[in-house]
């Protein structure tokens, strides 16, 4: 299944761990290879469809100059709140509870007593009692999903620094590729989408199926 | 199958408190396994239940019983989630979201994974927090809206 032996195989008798056969069909690397560069190039097409979408292309360039894997996974985050329907009040509920009892055990289990680090960002990266109320109340104040920078940086804890992710929503906001707007009472900056960045991510994920199926 | 069938066998003869009556001697499985060998010469009144429950794991309709006594090699193999512990999701698009999850390693190969300290030890180090991610928002969209609303 996994392409090596079986669990608690982990060599011979001798008290040495002894490295194991990973198994790979050679004669299968000629397709193998053209898989590779066409997942490569789908991941090109992307970057360029959303370049072609953006209202500021050089932003854009700039900003996948810097961040490209970290756009990517931005991308993949508002095509996965899109595609799971987690606006919906209840979805977006549990998925905030279901992030706090994840960190939450992070923070019980590995990270318990320590300090610095992904320690402290795991501790920052839960929402607060209220956090579900201030998206509600922006959602009827506005009409559609607002996150603030900080909510989104909160559910990509893990993923990328609050650093690394305010860039990324600010650069993408440069390109127009996402819009943003200073909440008057708390300044916070809301981040929403029209929709172009989950598209263009679906379409990507619409290639990859295209290019295994051809490939099966 | 055959080290676990003695390993079984060897657990019933050390805990079936009752006494039964004798197996036929002549039966090859005795003959063929030490361990019975030692069981008929030690606990004679013991053998007959034994092969009797030899004859349960060997049996295909009581394949559960098979599986669990066969611990881990059970857990390598690809199971399906029962289909009672699946909550209905709230659109066809996140069906077909949760398809695309699901078709990653069933829990059944992940813990065949985690089996394998070198292996687990890997995910540890460096496990995938996007992965993590869309397992929660999967489940997070299974949640129905409270009724009335």
């Amino acid at each position: 299944m996994f392409g090596w032996g079986m669990p608690g195989d982990h060599g011979g008798g001798d008290g040495r761990f002894m490295a194991k056969e990973v198994r790979y069909d050679w004669a299968q690397a000629g397709r193998d290879v053209a898989l590779l560069l066409a997942l490569r190039e789908a991941r090109q097409r992307v970057l360029a469809a959303l370049a072609e979408a953006a209202e500021d292309g050089e932003a854009f360039a700039r900003l996948v100059q810097a961040q490209r894997d970290m756009v990517l996974l931005v991308a993949e985050f508002f095509f996965a709140l899109k595609a799971m329907e987690i606006a919906a009040p209840a979805a977006l509920a549990a998925f905030v509870a279901s992030h706090n009892r994840h960190l939450d055990q992070r923070i019980e289990g590995e990270f318990k007593n320590k300090a610095g680090g992904l320690a402290d960002r795991l501790r920052e990266g839960k929402f607060g009692a209220g956090a579900i109320r201030m998206i509600e109340l922006t959602r009827a104040e506005q009409g559609r999903i607002e996150l603030s920078q900080s909510d989104i940086a909160r559910f990509l804890v893990e993923v990328m620094s609050d650093e690394t992710c305010r860039k990324v929503l600010a650069g993408l906001a440069e390109a127009g590729l996402l819009k943003t707007r200073r909440e008057p009472i708390n300044r916070a900056v809301m981040v929403w989408s029209e929709g172009v960045l989950e598209a263009a991510f679906g379409r990507h994920l619409a290639d990859l199926r295209a290019i295994v199926a051809a490939q099966a | 199958m055959r080290l676990i069938t003695i390993i079984v066998a060897a657990l019933i003869a050390v805990l079936a408190p009752a006494a039964s009556p004798l197996g036929d001697p002549a039966d090859p499985r005795i003959a063929a396994n030490p361990l019975l060998q030692q069981i008929a010469r030690n606990a004679p009144d013991q053998l007959p239940e034994i092969l009797a429950q030899l004859d349960e794991l060997s049996r295909p309709a009581n394949e559960p019983a098979a599986q669990k006594a066969q611990g881990a090699a059970t857990a390598a193999a690809p199971a399906a989630p029962p289909a009672d512990t699946l909550k209905p999701l709230t659109s066809p698009m996140a069906l077909n979201a949760a398809r695309m999850v699901r078709a990653q390693p069933t829990a059944a190969e992940l813990a065949e994974i985690r089996a394998n300290p070198a292996i687990s030890a890997i995910y540890k180090i460096n496990p995938d927090p996007m992965l993590d991610l869309l397992r929660r928002m999967i489940e997070a969209a299974e949640v129905k809206p409270p009724s009335g609303k």
